[in-house]
C-alpha cells in the first residue's frame, strides 16, 4: 500500500497495489470513504444559470406508437 | 497510440478559440451540420403519412414527415412565398396536406405546390416552380437522419453506421420505441459534451455514484472497463455492471425482461458508442439511451435525451422507465456542470489550447475528427 492525496478532499489515502490491468495506471477518486463529486463543493446556483431544463421537472412520458 | 491504450505523450488539443470564435463556429457549422448525414430524430415520430417532427439544424429549421406512399421526406420549414415557418411545433401531424399559416399557400406530402388561394393570375407564376426546397433524408436503425448539402451521397456509404450497426445488432435498436424523453439547453459549446463522452478519465471525482454501479469506472485514469478476459475488441465503449447488477439502474435491478437477442457479456455490461457528429449512444440489457446534439451557437447547444425501450415492454401495464431517467438525468447534468465551468473557463486568453491526458484518445480520436474535416471542408 502506498500513501496519495485524495483528488477529492486532498485527505491522505492508501491506494492499493495495481492489480497489472491496463486500466489502473492512474490512483483516481472512489476511494473507500472519499466517494463525492468532485461538483460537491461547487455553486450549483451559478451552474444552473448555464442551462434550462424541458420540462423543469419530470420527464416527457410517451407511449408505444401504433405499428404502421 | 493503440486503439485501447494510451496516448503516447501529452499532446496539444484544438485552439481554444474553436470553443467560442463565431467565425470558425460558422465553418464548423458549414462542415459537419450543413454538409454532413446528422441526427435529427427517431423514425417512430413519423410512423404514419402527414406526422412531422421539426428540427433547428444547426440554425437552419427543417421538418421531416412521411408521404402518402409511406416515405420519409424532408424539407426547409420555409415557405415558398414570403418564406414564414410552416410548422411552429416541434412535433405534430398534418392533415393531408401542408398549409402556410401566412396566406394559405398549401403544399403536399410531397413537397408539391398544390393551391395558392385567392391569388390573381400572374401570366409567370407556375406552382410546379415553387415546391418546398427538399433536404435528404434516410433511416439508420430507427434514426432519421438528414443531409443539407448538394448532392448528398447514400448514408450508408459511410461504413461507420455499418460498423456501428454490427457491433450492436443484438440490440435490435431500429425497432425500438421512445418512452421517454428529456431536453436541455446549455451553455456551452457542442464539441465538449462530445468530447466528455469520449473519456470516463472524469467518471470516478463527477460521478462517484454513476461509478458505484460499474465499480471498474472508479479506478482513475482506467482506459478499459472490462476485465482482461473478456473479448474488448468485440465491445469497445463496454463497461461491466457491478456483481449482480442486471442493468444500469440505482439498485441494479429491473422488473423488464432483457433484451431477448443478447449475449452473455452483453448482459452483464453497458456500452457507449458515438455516431459522430452529433448522436451518443448507451446500451444497457433491457433498453438503450440516446443523446442527440444540436449546436445553436458558438456557445451554446440544444440536447434531446430518449431511452428507448421494446415495444411489448411499454405495453406492460407496471412499466416504468423513472429508475433510468433519474440515474441518467443525475449523470447528465454533472457532465453539464463541467461543460459550462470548462465553456467559462477557456475563454480566458491564457488558456490557448487544452491537453490530452494520456488516456484521453477517443477526445484526441474526436479532434483529428474535427481538424480534418476543417482542413478538407
Amino acid at each position: 500500500m502506498r500513501e496519495i492525496a485524495c483528488p477529492n478532499c486532498g485527505h491522505a489515502v492508501e491506494v492499493p497495489p495495481a492489480d497489472g490491468d491496463d486500466g489502473d495506471t492512474v490512483p483516481g477518486a472512489g476511494l473507500k470513504g472519499h466517494e463525492r463529486s468532485t461538483l460537491s463543493n461547487a455553486d450549483w446556483g451559478a451552474i444552473e444559470a448555464g442551462y434550462k431544463r424541458y420540462p423543469p421537472s419530470g420527464y416527457t412520458r410517451l407511449p408505444p406508437k401504433r405499428r404502421r | 497510440m493503440d486503439r485501447y491504450g494510451k496516448l503516447d505523450k501529452i499532446e496539444a488539443a484544438l485552439p481554444s478559440a474553436h470553443y467560442f470564435d463565431p467565425a470558425l463556429h460558422e465553418r464548423e457549422m458549414g462542415v459537419f451540420f450543413h454538409n454532413r448525414w446528422v441526427c435529427v430524430g427517431r423514425s417512430s415520430e413519423v410512423a404514419d403519412p402527414g406526422e412531422y417532427t421539426a428540427v433547428n439544424v444547426a440554425g437552419r429549421g427543417i421538418f421531416i414527415t412521411r408521404d402518402r406512399e409511406q416515405r420519409l421526406r424532408a424539407f426547409y420549414n420555409t415557405c415558398r412565398h414570403r418564406g414564414s415557418a410552416l410548422c411552429s411545433a416541434e412535433r405534430g401531424a398534418f392533415d393531408g396536406v401542408v398549409i402556410c399559416p401566412y396566406h394559405a399557400w398549401t403544399y403536399g406530402l410531397d413537397g408539391k405546390l398544390l393551391a395558392t388561394p385567392h391569388i390573381l393570375p400572374a401570366e409567370n407564376f407556375d406552382k410546379a416552380d415553387f415546391g418546398l426546397h427538399e433536404v435528404a433524408v434516410q433511416e439508420w436503425e430507427g434514426f432519421l437522419y438528414a443531409h443539407l448539402g448538394p448532392d448528398p451521397p447514400d448514408l450508408f456509404s459511410d461504413p461507420s453506421f455499418g460498423r456501428a450497426a454490427d457491433l450492436f445488432k443484438n440490440y435490435h435498436t431500429g425497432e425500438l420505441e421512445v418512452a421517454a424523453r428529456l431536453e436541455y439547453d446549455v451553455d456551452c459549446n457542442w464539441k465538449l459534451i462530445v468530447e466528455n463522452f469520449s473519456e470516463c478519465y472524469h467518471c470516478p471525482g463527477v460521478h462517484p455514484e454513476w461509478c458505484e454501479t460499474m465499480p471498474r469506472m472508479k479506478r482513475g485514469g482506467a482506459i478499459s472497463f472490462l476485465p482482461k478476459e473478456y473479448d474488448r475488441e468485440a465491445h469497445p465503449g463496454g463497461s461491466a455492471m457491478a456483481e449482480g447488477f442486471e442493468t444500469l439502474t440505482w439498485s441494479g435491478r429491473s422488473n423488464r425482461p432483457r433484451f431477448q437477442h443478447l449475449s452473455e457479456i452483453e448482459r452483464k455490461i453497458i456500452s457507449g458508442h458515438l455516431i459522430w457528429p452529433n448522436l451518443l449512444l448507451s446500451f444497457h440489457p433491457d433498453y438503450v439511451h440516446t443523446q442527440r446534439i444540436m449546436p445553436t451557437g458558438p456557445t451554446s447547444m440544444h440536447m434531446v435525451y430518449e431511452w428507448l425501450f421494446d415495444a411489448e415492454t411499454m405495453a406492460m401495464p407496471d412499466f416504468d422507465p423513472a429508475d433510468t431517467v433519474e440515474m441518467w438525468d443525475l449523470v447528465n447534468q454533472q457532465d453539464f456542470g463541467v461543460c459550462i465551468l470548462a465553456q467559462r473557463g477557456l475563454t480566458n486568453p491564457v488558456h490557448a489550447n487544452s491537453i490530452y491526458a494520456p488516456q484521453e484518445r477517443g477526445l484526441h480520436a474526436f479532434n483529428e475528427y474535427i481538424r480534418e474535416g476543417l482542413e478538407s471542408g
